[in-house]
């Protein structure tokens, strides 16, 4: 005969719809099975120490978005950003040599190579590395910094000296003759070049800096200095272009870009570039210089001379220049 | 690949034993299924179980089977998500409280997977004449990957599972937020 009562407590008034055959109250009861009272215990501790690593984490959350936003900026070669969004996550994690040596080669990248010697001579130098492929990200960079920043001590004494320009070059060829992957020596050669107007040979002493390492920024932007002095813009440009393919927030290639365009006079699109190098560096000396121009030939007197008492304030060196090219006595924009 | 005892391995994993039965028994409760026995851990094998009643609609069978999976991977998840960043990105060791929370998160996480047991009791369930279709044609690869999974323990496949979730998540979280 089948058993129509409570499997539990024998109950003839089963809830029907189950397949166990259990009453209302039974039914309940192992359905609601209470959890011990030691596992309750085990989640409540569980519980605490999460409560405190989410109000301590609350304190890292904006660190780790500032770093997902930097990874992403250098995706994108925003190496302006990367280095912003770097130096937030490296104020809460100081001793991450992942941060620090993203934050490097954010900042080579960017051309702020004063910063970035001081992070690696303080953090990064004795480091070693078990990732491979952040260890030849870091070597590229600091390649990058090596060429762009160390002279060692006969090119600097060459550099500072007070010979004449004719016997600097000399001694520039003389020294790439016996030291031809020297970066920094080509650049040299080619500024001696161009101060005495010899743009040819100031332009081959570029084009060798730029084929030693093509990732430097600086061979490229002195060139296409060279460039529009010659007033052949559209190699200007495609100089500029190439250092912005490298860093699409190089505010040194905006700024170069921009008196390219006064020279052309585009003033509005000068007025354009350095609106987008001020919002990415507000506080660069060079930057300001160049926005006071373009506020200048765009008849922006207010907010030019704005601009200009900042750098005043600053005693920024090339304050006479501003002054000058102001009062129309410089020919170089005329 | 080096082999340790499975029993071992669930000794130091055992917050996730418990939390696979609780699973279980939290999916019973939501489909009013009656429990009748549950042991959270023992120090044999299985290392925990849930007798339960043959619940009345195919579906919750599938679901009570599968709960560990999703409250085992979703728990572990938020339970290392403080550490994740801290330990596995910016190698931070600074706070030993991110250790606790990533050995509690991986191991919960490790054993999202439903056991063998619960592959057959689906198995079972997906054999029955009345099991609509669509249970089927979800069901009968679920029973496969259980069973795959189990097999994949011997290469620490659920241990690899568990940093993923314990690693990936984080990861997806922010960059919704970004």
């Amino acid at each position: 005969m089948y058993d129509y009562s409570c499997k539990n407590c024998g109950d003839p008034n089963i809830e029907e719809g189950y397949e166990t055959n259990l009453c209302n109250s039974c039914r309940e009861k192992l359905v609601k099975r209470p959890i011990p009272i030691w596992l309750k215990g085990l989640g409540i501790l569980i519980l605490v120490i999460m409560i405190y690593s989410v109000l301590s984490f609350k304190g890292n959350i904006g660190a780790i978005v500032s770093y997902e936003r930097a990874l992403d900026a250098e995706k994108e070669n925003r190496y302006n950003t990367a280095e912003l969004n770097y130096e937030k996550t490296f104020e809460k994690y100081q001793d991450s040599n992942l941060v620090i040596t993203r934050l490097f080669i954010a900042k080579v990248y960017n051309e702020n190579y004063e910063d970035a010697i001081d992070l690696y001579d303080k953090y990064l130098a004795e480091k070693e590395y078990t990732n491979d492929s952040l260890f030849k990200e870091l070597e590229d960079a600091y390649e990058i910094l090596f060429d762009a920043y160390f002279l060692g001590d006969e090119l600097y004494d060459l550099a500072t000296s007070d010979l004449t320009s004719e016997d600097k070059i000399e001694k520039y060829i003389k020294y790439i003759d016996e030291n031809p992957d020297v970066y920094l020596a080509n650049i040299y050669l080619g500024n001696t070049y161009s101060d005495l107007g010899d743009y040819e040979n100031s332009k081959n002493s570029y084009r060798k800096a730029i084929k030693l390492n093509p990732k430097n920024p600086t061979g490229k932007l002195n060139l296409a200095s060279i460039y529009i002095d010659i007033e052949d813009y559209e190699n200007a440009k495609n100089m500029c272009d190439s250092v912005l393919k490298l860093n699409n927030e190089s505010v040194n290639a905006y700024c170069m870009l921009s008196s390219m365009y006064i020279r052309k006079k585009d003033y509005k699109k000068s007025l354009e570039l350095m609106q987008k190098a001020y919002s990415l560096q507000n506080e660069n000396l060079y930057v300001l210089d160049n926005l006071v121009l373009s506020y200048h030939f765009n008849d922006m007197e207010k907010e030019r001379d704005e601009v200009f008492a900042i750098l005043k304030e600053k005693d920024y060196e090339y304050v006479q220049y501003i002054q000058d090219v102001i009062d129309g006595k410089d020919d170089y924009y005329k | 690949m080096f082999f340790i005892p499975g029993i071992l391995i669930t000794f130091v994993t055992f917050p996730g034993v418990i939390v696979h039965e609780l699973a279980h028994q939290l999916f019973c409760r939501i489909f009013k299924v009656a429990v009748f026995e549950v042991k959270y851990f023992q120090f044999s094998n299985p290392a925990g179980y849930v007798i339960h009643e043959k619940p009345s609609k195919q579906y919750q069978h599938l679901l009570i089977a599968v709960g560990p999976f999703i409250l085992n991977s979703i728990l572990g998840a938020l339970i290392a998500l403080p550490a994740a960043y801290d330990i596995m990105t910016f190698s931070d060791t600074s706070n030993m409280l991110n250790y606790i929370l990533a050995w509690l998160g991986v191991s919960i996480a490790m054993h999202s997977f439903p056991s063998t047991v619960d592959a057959k009791s689906i198995w079972d369930m997906l054999k029955e004449s009345d099991t609509p279709l669509y249970l089927k044609i979800v069901g009968y690869p679920i029973v496969s990957l259980i069973y795959l999974g189990a097999l994949g323990s011997v290469i620490w496949i659920d241990f690899i599972y568990a940093i993923f979730i314990c690693t990936i998540f984080p990861k997806l979280m922010f960059s919704l937020i970004i």
